[in-house]
């Protein structure tokens, strides 16, 4: 084969790849425009999943779980994202801590004054302060089946103070204050502390009940009709207008697409997904309310969040 | 054996006899130069993509610790071959096989105009044109890379492809090994 020949196919392959590095520089930039008009209005899928407690939950090597510090910072990369036009929070959560559940109702607040719409999926069960977080946001699908509601708050306490006794164990404190040991489980809570306890779960109440009326647009009194603390399905809260859709999480998105003004199907941006490597290398337990009490037991936990959880689900729902 | 350009026809067309020639003259100058081209080219494309796609910040550093790496695979990998296929009875010199692997990797060249088609597709044809004109590629190029060893140390096919498969084999079984060594030693820990 003569050596003409194969020098002009070796210039025509030469020529055809510089021609395509050439089109690479020109249609790469193109594609990313297209796939923006495509990708740039993503609907946000952020969970919140079993009880809600603040800070860090359990840290892994990739990762934590359980704490809604998790739960704050997704809601700022959602609000940071631009091609994030909305967000959908699946809640599955029978609810926790008073304050994390305020704490993330306002920052979801926050994300809404930017112009992004939040839809409320509920799973199994979004109640007490998970039903707070569903709350604040602009629409609620529930399933029929669904428990939520348990509007409310309480903070428990319990006297260990005979069973102590029996076993021979005597505990005493030295306090700087007649009330610094409130809530101990040593002794029995005197009518003075039970007042004072009474009136923070009562403000923690109104706090709640306001949270509701004015994201719901109820009458705060009539809040407080519903808000006795009973849990109801997802069908009757429907009709009490404390649940807008009955739906799936699907439908949820759509309705979170419909507000944003998404046409077609839209985009989804999944947080807190969990990879192969974090299920090897992230936190491994689950944070578990029997955890959270079997905590405040042992006294861990320096003083007893007021909770806005019922007090028991049934065991199958 | 011609100039430059020659050499690259036969080796895309006609390769046995031009890894036999390779391997016989050793031209390393001529083979870097090839190498180069089969680096330089995709990753001039995949510059393109980095520095569309956000990673501009970093884009510049990429390639380049992407052709050192290349550069250095090329070194270590036409070492580690050789000292295989001596193992195996070859007599050719490291140097010839150093070069005829070297022009080995120019199929690569042709990932540019694969891209380029698929990037003119709808996206599901895309995936497919890409995943299957990529294989087509890698298979070409491990293919050449068996006739270099070939070429280089005068065996037959099932020898050569032999001497390519024994490193990853043994690779694979370190990393087996490590595994089980690993998984043996961190279970308790896990559970």
């Amino acid at each position: 084969m003569g050596a003409l020949f194969k020098r002009s196919v070796v210039i025509l392959i030469a020529v055809v790849v510089f021609v395509s590095l050439a089109a690479a520089a020109f249609l790469v930039p193109g594609l990313k425009a297209r796939r923006s008009d495509g990708e740039g209005s993503k609907v946000a899928i952020i969970y919140v999943d079993g009880v809600i407690v603040g800070g860090r939950g359990q840290a892994g090597l990739l990762g934590e779980s359980g704490g809604t510090d998790a739960v704050i910072r997704q809601l700022h990369q959602a609000r940071d994202d631009k091609t994030v036009k909305a967000v959908v929070l699946r809640i599955n959560s029978p609810g926790g801590s008073a304050p994390a559940s305020q704490e993330v109702g306002t920052e979801i607040k926050k994300l809404r004054a930017t112009g992004k719409p939040v839809v409320v999926s509920m799973g199994d069960v979004a109640a007490s302060g998970g039903y707070w977080l569903a709350a604040v946001t602009d629409r609620i699908y529930a399933n029929p089946a669904t428990l939520t509601g348990s509007i409310g708050v309480y903070i428990p306490y319990t006297n260990w103070q005979e069973l102590y006794r029996k076993i021979g164990l005597q505990s005493e404190k030295i306090k700087s204050g007649p009330h610094k040991d409130i809530l101990s489980p040593e002794r029995p809570m005197t009518a003075e502390e039970r007042a004072i306890i009474q009136r923070m779960v009562d403000e923690l109440y109104g706090q709640f009940v306001a949270v509701v009326a004015e994201g719901r647009k109820m009458e705060p009194a009539k809040v407080r009709q519903l808000a006795d603390g009973r849990i109801y399905t997802g069908s009757q809260a429907k009709e009490l207008g404390l649940v807008d859709e009955l739906g799936t999480m699907y439908d949820a998105i759509d309705g979170a697409a419909a507000l944003a003004g998404i046409a077609g199907k839209p985009a989804l941006k999944e947080y807190g997904k969990l990879s192969p490597w974090s299920l090897l290398f992230g936190p491994q337990d689950e944070f578990s309310l029997e955890r959270l009490f079997f905590r405040q037991m042992r006294q861990e936990l320096p003083l007893t969040a007021p909770l806005a959880l019922p007090e028991k689900l049934p065991e199958k729902w | 054996m011609g100039p430059f350009l020659e050499i690259l026809y036969d080796v895309l067309f006609s390769p046995a006899a031009a890894m036999r020639q390779i391997a016989a003259r050793q031209p390393v100058g001529q083979a870097f130069g090839a190498f180069l081209l089969s680096v330089l080219i995709p990753a001039g494309a995949a510059y393109f993509v980095l520095q569309t796609f956000g990673a501009g910040k970093f884009s510049g550093a990429a390639i380049f610790v992407a052709i050192a790496a290349r550069l250095a695979a090329w070194f270590v990998g036409a070492a580690i071959l050789q000292l295989v296929a001596e193992f195996y009875g070859g007599r050719g010199t490291a140097l010839g096989l150093f070069a005829a692997i070297g022009f080995a990797h120019l199929p690569a060249i042709f990932v540019v105009p694969l891209a380029v088609a698929a990037l003119l597709l709808p996206a599901g044809a895309a995936a497919i044109v890409l995943a299957a004109g990529g294989l087509v590629l890698l298979l070409w190029i491990l293919s050449l890379v068996v006739v270099a060893i070939q070429g280089a140390h005068g065996f037959g096919a099932a020898k050569a492809v032999l001497v390519l498969l024994t490193p990853l084999l043994a690779a694979a079984a370190v990393a087996v090994a490590v595994a089980v060594f690993v998984g043996t030693a961190f279970w308790p820990l896990l559970g």
